[in-house]
Parts: structure tokens; C-alpha cells; sequence
């Protein structure tokens, strides 16, 4: 699980606290902080369609969660992305079970 | 300047309980009332728009935010309306012995609970990914790909 956070809100002065990054409680996720949203800039660029109604801020990706299936490479695009998260975590861990695993 | 933030972190509820803090204030300090029921006032409509209006953030509409919001809207509405039985009520208490002993160290308790939390020590195995390592982000991506993985964009507050 790769967690990237980056400073979407007028309240994200600093990197993630550790007590944030306490949030992501699953032991395989590596987390890392954007502050320039290069991760956000290249999915976006990756997908050939989003809507634009949903998660995005001044065209920036956020509040998404994007499931790759084995053997896709980072320049490929997601399997599934959706958001919020609270919303589509569920959609997400289906997309997941079907595969049969996460990483 | 702390409810403020807590309002725009949209995730915490905080910022109703800040409306309500402005909307006791104004009972204390009466020559700054307009002041502090305006801020409590401007509080609950970033509220009530994050979490029934906002689109692209606070899509977490949680019961308990939902009750506190209704709450301290009420709380406010009777500081507004009811001002001199909210001053009649507190009029029994020593409110200079209250707002030593309880107020202030409740309110630094709390302020240094957020500030804490949301920027306090930063540290662990977090990497900051700039142009010039962003490779490493995809070279480790690529790296696991015999397995499936997720990519969660998320905002720290």
C-alpha cells in the first residue's frame, strides 16, 4: 500500500504528523509526503478519463484510492480509483478480493 | 484562530465546539458580544456547508459530527436569543475562580491535543518525494508488482 499524503487544505502546513501516519495501521504500507503532488500530477495523466466532480481541488487528485492489479507498472492505469476514500474503500477491498490480495 | 482551523480541517468536528466556545465568550465579555457571535455564527455555516454542501472534501458526514453541529447551533440560537438567562445562569458562579480552574486549562489542553496531533513531531519511515527522487517512488511501485497494490492520495488534516 503506497500512502502519499500531500497538502490539499489551508491546515496542511507540515508534513503528516507521526500520530497521522499512526492512521494507516496496516504494517505493509509505505507512506510518503508530496508536498509538490507529483504522485497526484502523473495518475491524473495516467487515467484517460476522470470526473469532474469528484476529488479534485484546482485539478489536483485527492481523497482518492487507486488499485493496480499484478504486473501493472506505474505508468499503466489503475484497475479501479475512486474517492472519497471513506466511500470507496469498500468498492476498493472488492476490487481487491477479486484480485486476490494487496500490497 | 484554533476553532477556525479545526472548522476548515473538515474531518473534525472541532470547530463546533469552537462556535460554542465564542458563543460562551460573548456572555463573558459583553463589549466584544457582536464579535464573538459573528465568528461563532460564520463557524457554523462553514459547518453546515462542509458537511451537507462540500463536494470535493468532508464527505465523511459522520452521526457524531452531524449531532454536534445541530448542538452547538442550538447552543448558539440560545446565546443569541436568551442572553440575559444564559448571564442569569452563569451570574451564580465566581467566573473569574471558573475561568482559572476550569476554562483556560481545559482550553490549553485541548489546543495542545490538536496542535499535537495534526503538528506535532513528524518522523517514522516517511519520505519526501521531490523531482529529483520521484523515480524511487515508481521503481518501488514497479518493484512490487507481484502483487497487487493500492495508492492512497490523502490530505494530513
Amino acid at each position: 500500500m503506497f500512502v502519499v499524503w500531500e497538502p490539499m487544505l489551508p491546515t496542511d502546513w507540515f508534513r503528516p504528523s507521526r500520530l497521522v501516519q499512526r492512521r494507516i495501521r496496516d504494517p505493509r504500507a509505505v507512506q510518503f509526503w508530496d508536498k509538490n503532488h507529483l504522485v497526484a500530477k502523473e495518475l491524473r495523466a495516467h487515467l484517460f478519463e476522470w470526473r469532474t466532480d469528484c476529488c479534485s481541488r484546482d485539478g489536483i487528485l485527492w481523497d482518492v484510492v487507486a488499485v493496480y492489479p499484478k504486473t501493472a507498472s506505474w505508468d499503466s492505469a489503475p484497475a479501479f480509483i475512486n474517492g472519497p476514500v471513506v466511500h470507496a474503500a469498500p468498492d476498493a477491498a472488492k476490487q481487491l478480493s477479486l484480485s486476490g490480495g494487496s500490497r | 484562530m484554533i476553532a477556525a482551523c479545526s472548522t476548515l480541517a473538515c474531518c473534525l468536528p472541532l470547530g463546533f465546539l469552537g462556535a460554542v466556545g465564542l458563543a460562551g465568550l460573548s456572555v463573558w465579555a459583553q463589549s466584544l458580544r457582536g464579535w464573538f457571535l459573528g465568528l461563532a455564527i460564520a463557524l457554523l455555516v462553514v459547518g453546515f456547508v462542509q458537511l451537507y454542501r462540500g463536494r470535493n472534501q468532508c464527505k465523511k458526514r459522520s452521526p457524531l459530527s452531524i449531532a454536534m453541529l445541530w448542538i452547538a447551533t442550538a447552543i448558539v440560537l440560545l446565546v443569541i436569543l436568551f442572553p440575559q438567562m444564559i448571564a442569569s445562569l452563569l451570574a451564580g458562579c465566581d467566573m473569574e475562580t471558573l475561568k482559572i480552574r476550569y476554562v483556560l486549562p481545559l482550553a490549553a489542553f485541548v489546543t495542545v491535543l490538536l496542535v499535537g496531533y495534526l503538528w506535532g513531531p513528524t518522523g517514522g519511515k516517511l519520505t519526501s518525494l521531490k523531482e529529483d527522487n520521484f523515480t524511487h517512488f515508481a521503481q518501488q511501485f514497479d518493484g512490487a508488482a507481484n502483487d497487487e497494490r493500492v495508492v492512497l492520495l490523502l490530505s494530513p488534516t
